[in-house]
């Protein structure tokens, strides 16, 4: 059974004036051991769903189960979050916080669990400071021990580099990478930063007003939507408008302008320029970036 | 109900008791100046009217007794939502419950220990406290279930309405104090407030204190109506912090107070 399964959830929330469907029919699975990317503008209601996973809401209709089991005190014990902001006591220290969470998780060994988080996370100078007193980054990376103390099955991150400088949002990507191989981790990871999505997720659900409008292998989807490669090659001569009639290609002097489907499109190309005789001097391809695709797709919701 | 869980909570917020000195402050301070300054108002009034003034050192006794063990138990709930780390808190897998009573142990606690301190300065002061202490102890168990139930029916309105009712973890006890006549007969109250001061859960612990204060006979069938009434109260406070919390989840307030 895979380890994330949302069927046909719907949430509404009822005001006085008006209801706000924050999800509609949503329905998907995350598979053992993959990095799924939830992917949405703000308000699209991915937190919405990512509370309902940690049984902070309740949906008004359809069935959410984690690791096979409804959302609840005993299936979270088995799951952890990581959250960008993440926010503890502020008199506390992380030696605090982590004894805590370890007693509650009934972590055997604690404190050499601890020690062990600590030193992989490069934490240890920080155990006894107080939680005030850390850095964005700091407090993330407390955060991040606080979420391995009990060696989960899952692993929930909701912008989990939000508001880091990139030196570190780089080093908590290959930690995150680095869990997912070694552990076999399952991970959905929601981002508003979709360089992130491209480098680790293997899937994206793309969730709109409430709606998964996209879901697939993020080359796919991405390709759904512009099936292309924009691609420029710079001949060392200006081409023979007969030939360039012959092969319908698009000629600015000396480039030929071509939109193709797919990777053996390109090769055809190339090769057809090279048994014309042309020497090519550049080439030059636009692939479409994960944010083409999620500016595309929010302009057409 | 996870004992790991409670006893993990409990010693959390102990450990933030200890590290926030105004926390510890708070909880000591308040109180003993308040016996210490209705002490002295009592041996004052000793010229004039003594017992007076021992009903208002007893009653205020309990009061302060029956405020730590309420307001404790809500302040612990809204350190959590005001540091943000509540929400750590219930997806570490701890129930609502286990949540609730870790925080009423707590709370349970330091009312004992200062409520303990608070009997043997009053004592100093002329109030027949030792004296009576059968009396006072059971006195002090149905205060103390009272405060219970009230703290539980505060934690359920702040899950339902959100932070911003956190004030109600410092008010909620004034008005109860209030409309349980606590230095004076309720049949001073107009004819409505009278029905609403019988039902009150500490007006039969203040007619007991007032009683202790002026050497009066108590008729157990007072000391059976105040349990009775605490325990409704507390029988009533369960089912409806366990809806309070359903709901919570239902409109998005306990998702919204977790950030």
């Amino acid at each position: 059974m895979n380890p994330i399964i949302v069927s046909h959830v719907n949430k509404t929330f009822r005001t006085k004036t008006q209801d706000i469907k924050a999800l509609q029919n949503v329905s998907f699975e995350v598979e053992q051991g993959e990095i799924f990317g939830l992917l949405g503008p703000n308000g699209a209601g991915k937190s919405t769903l990512i509370n309902i996973m940690l049984n902070l809401l309740t949906p008004t209709d359809g069935s959410v189960l984690i690791l096979g089991e409804k959302p609840g005190p005993r299936v979270l014990s088995r799951i952890n979050v990581v959250a960008g902001g993440s926010e503890f006591h502020w008199a506390l220290t992380p030696r605090d916080i982590l004894s805590f969470y370890a007693r509650i998780y009934q972590v055997t060994n604690f404190k050499e669990r601890i020690a062990q988080l600590a030193s992989l996370l490069k934490i240890h100078h920080l155990l006894d400071r107080k939680f005030s007193w850390l850095s964005t980054g700091e407090r993330l990376r407390v955060a991040f021990a606080k979420a391995m103390l009990n060696r989960p099955k899952l692993l929930l991150m909701d912008e989990p580099t939000l508001g880091l400088d990139p030196g570190i949002a780089k080093d908590v990507r290959a930690e995150i990478q680095r869990l997912n191989r070694d552990t076999g981790m399952t991970i959905l990871l929601t981002s508003h930063y979709m360089h992130e999505v491209e480098q680790l997720c293997n899937r994206i659900a793309f969730i709109s007003k409430g709606k998964i409008v996209d879901i697939g292998e993020v080359k796919e989807v991405k390709l759904k939507h512009f099936g292309t490669y924009e691609i420029t090659v710079t001949l060392d001569k200006k081409p023979k408008a007969s030939w360039v009639s012959a092969h319908a290609l698009r000629v600015e002097e000396n480039k030929i302008k071509a939109t193709l489907k797919d990777e053996e499109s390109l090769s055809t190309l190339l090769a057809m320029i090279h048994e014309s005789g042309y020497r090519i001097n550049d080439i030059a391809i636009k692939k479409p970036t994960l944010e083409d695709y999620f500016i595309k797709v929010l302009h057409e919701q | 109900m996870k004992l790991n869980n409670i006893l993990a909570v409990v010693r959390n917020d102990l450990r933030i008791i200890r590290r926030v000195k105004w926390r510890t402050l708070e909880i000591t301070y308040f109180p003993l100046t308040t016996i210490l300054i209705w002490g002295l108002f009592a041996l004052h009034s000793k010229q004039y009217a003594f017992e007076a003034g021992l009903i208002v050192l007893i009653v205020n006794l309990f009061w302060s007794f029956c405020h730590i063990a309420q307001q404790q138990a809500n302040i612990l709930l809204m350190e959590d939502l005001w540091s943000l780390s509540i929400k750590h808190v219930f997806i570490a897998g701890v129930s609502e419950f286990e949540y609730l009573i870790a925080k009423l142990v707590t709370s349970t606690s330091a009312a004992i220990v200062i409520g303990t301190l608070l009997l043997f300065v009053a004592n100093a002061f002329g109030a027949p406290l030792f004296a009576n202490l059968q009396t006072v102890l059971v006195l002090a168990g149905i205060a103390l279930l009272g405060s219970i139930a009230l703290a539980i029916f505060v934690a359920g309105t702040i899950m339902i309405s959100g932070r911003e009712y956190g004030f109600l973890s410092w008010s909620a006890m004034q008005l109860f104090v209030f409309l349980s006549a606590p230095f004076f007969s309720p049949r001073l109250f107009p004819a409505f407030l009278q029905w609403a001061s019988a039902v009150m859960p500490f007006t039969n612990v203040f007619e007991i204190a007032r009683a202790l204060a002026t050497r009066a006979p108590i008729q157990s069938a007072v000391f059976l109506k105040a349990f009775v009434i605490v325990v409704v109260y507390l029988l009533a406070s369960l089912p409806y912090y366990a809806w309070a919390c359903k709901r919570a989840r239902k409109t998005g307030v306990l998702a919204r107070m977790a950030h």
